[in-house]
């Protein structure tokens, strides 16, 4: 046979003949052999080869293997909907713990469980104590302000109760005020005849609005203002910037908001884009005059932006407020030294153990906060837009900069 | 088939981090793109997983090529007494001979054409011929000629390297 090429004797010393579709390896192997130039060549091929290893493993990284028990996390999380046009419809899973996890924040607070107290270093603005009435409902046909109906509540009471139990056990043993017992009891009236539920201060413009669904529905439907099924829209609205939560995961095993919008100059940026609803008002397509509710205290809109771009704008935040996949314990407004409009949100990781994420107000560092006062704490940061979150748990910084990033999935 | 997913992830994760460091020379980076594209093959289940995800980290290095992301950047790691307990002592003498040697070792693998470089890199995470074959598009016939191209002109230009940094 003839000579041996360079790239088969490369293949050779890979150990690669077999691979190959031409020719019998077992000839070649006789040939380089026997051939005293296939040899000669072999060997300077070989010694090639072996700078080539020797150099490559001159740049060799020390591989940390992260668990994969992270990563399977990371895929669930971030499947099947992915951050696409379709990928802002999400389906809305049983909203309606939300309300009950949110109640279920309030019974917690100060427990043990959670790493960190309010009063750690934050200024909590007066919330649930200092509620307001509720605002009115308004219709949007008539635009007259009425409190919601028997009538239209009627039909979405029966298929609530279930929750509206839930979240009155929940409710039932807050230490708080009589005052505001009584506020959240008309809170879940409101919440569970509408579908809305709105917590807000008028004097700070602080204010928590969820919009409980118990069924799974199409974000779609809920931005067509469908007459059913009920829906899940929150917004939180913070003093200097407004954060927009809308929509459920349903793909997770706990309900999570996915969405937050803020704008860091105080307006309200009002959506155009048809598959959103328009800010600054609740779908509470649950009613059968399909009317949104508004906040008696909300500043007009001055019709300037759209969700799509504000996600670009400078200023602007569009991203997740929570991590996926974790129960929402509690949220609350922050404020950082004089510093206000930040949030605070407590998941559970585990049955013991919490995460919490502060979501710090513009122009805040994360080295503006107290020092970590509980050692076995971990914290990691991450700016987004110029706006830092922190998340904060007894994890190893890897895992919580993990976490962070499924923050981020979905933007 | 199922796929035993734990062994996958054992064997093939480390070579890919070595494949992607190579292209994007920060180890962190190389990490978190192979951890991306772990997350996505979980996702998708591919039947080939580990060409699927030499193929998948390729795309991903060669994206963060081309749009040069450091989303990496906006992640900063605040210090927490636990971790700066942990943290070793560095060696400053030995973290500058290892740059040394990285940044000599990427001037090399620079000095090759882009498919060269592929099929190289590929066969030293541990591809067989037919893998590299498939991903770089090549017969398979031609990737012992690539390879023994690439190696020769990596040795060549790592020397010459070498050299002027002696005479230097």
């Amino acid at each position: 046979m003839s000579h041996v090429d360079e790239g088969t004797l490369h293949a050779y010393l890979d150990g690669a003949l077999d691979e190959l579709p031409f020719g019998d390896a077992q000839a070649i192997r006789e040939h380089i052999a026997t051939c005293p130039e296939c040899s000669a060549r072999l060997e300077e091929e070989q010694q090639i080869r072996e700078d080539a290893i020797t150099i490559l493993s001159g740049a060799l990284p020390h591989v940390e293997l992260p668990p994969l028990e992270e990563l399977r996390l990371r895929a669930e999380a971030t499947s099947p909907p992915r951050a696409s046009r379709s990928g802002r419809l999400h389906r809305m899973g049983w909203a309606a713990s939300v309300m009950l996890a949110v109640g279920a924040g309030w019974m917690l607070r100060g427990d043990q469980v959670l790493p960190f107290s309010s009063s750690d270093g934050f200024n909590v603005p007066a919330q649930v104590p200092s509620l307001p009435p509720a605002p009115p409902v308004r219709s949007e046909r008539d635009g007259s302000a009425d409190e919601p109906s028997e009538k239209a509540a009627s039909p979405v009471a029966d298929r609530s109760s279930a929750a509206s139990v839930s979240v009155a056990e929940a409710v039932a043993p807050l230490d708080v005020q009589a005052q505001s017992r009584r506020q959240i009891g008309d809170q879940e009236r409101l919440a569970f005849a509408p579908s809305a539920a709105i917590v807000t201060d008028p004097a700070r413009r602080v204010g928590f609005q969820l919009v409980a669904a118990r069924e799974p529905v199409a974000f779609r439907d809920l931005l067509e203002e469908k007459p059913s099924p009920p829906v899940s829209r929150g917004v939180v609205e913070l003093p200097q910037r407004e954060i927009m939560v809308g929509g459920i995961e349903p793909v997770l095993p706990t309900p999570s908001l996915v969405a937050m919008r803020s704008s860091s100059d105080g307006g309200v940026a009002p959506q155009r884009d048809e598959r959103e609803a328009p800010q600054g008002r609740v779908v509470s397509n649950a009613s059968r005059s399909r009317g949104s509710a508004s906040f008696a205290n909300r500043r007009a809109p001055e019709g300037r932006d759209t969700w799509q771009d504000s996600g670009r704008r400078r200023g602007g935040v569009e991203g997740q407020l929570v991590v996926p996949g974790f129960e929402l314990i509690f949220m609350e407004a922050i404020e950082v030294g004089s510093a206000a409009g930040g949030l605070r949100v407590v998941q559970r990781l585990t049955p013991g153990d919490t995460l919490e994420l502060l979501h710090l107000p513009e122009g805040v560092q994360p080295s503006d906060l107290p020092a970590l006062g509980d050692e076995g704490l971990g914290q990691f940061g991450m700016s987004r837009d110029g706006l830092w979150v922190v998340a904060r748990a007894r994890r190893s910084g890897q895992e919580l900069e993990v976490l962070l990033e499924r923050l981020d999935n979905n933007r | 088939m199922t796929i035993d997913w734990t062994e996958v992830y054992r064997t093939t994760f480390p070579d890919l981090v070595r494949f992607l460091h190579r292209k994007v020379w920060d180890l962190e980076r190389a990490q978190d793109l192979a951890q991306e594209a772990f997350v996505r093959a979980l996702r998708h289940e591919p039947k080939t997983p580990r060409a699927w995800l030499f193929q998948v980290a390729s795309n991903l290095a060669r994206d963060e090529a081309r749009t040069a992301i450091r989303r990496k950047r906006h992640l900063t790691l605040l210090k927490s007494e636990t971790e700066d307990r942990q943290k070793s002592m560095p060696d400053p003498a030995r973290d500058l001979a290892e740059r040394e040697r990285m940044g000599q070792v990427r001037d090399a693998l620079d000095s090759l054409s882009e498919r060269d470089r592929e099929v190289l890199l590929l066969w030293d995470a541990g591809q067989s011929y037919t893998e590299i074959a498939r991903q770089a598009g090549l017969a398979i016939g031609a990737v012992g000629t690539t390879l023994a191209r690439a190696r020769r002109r990596l040795a060549d230009a790592y020397q010459e390297k070498e050299q002027v940094d002696v005479a230097r």
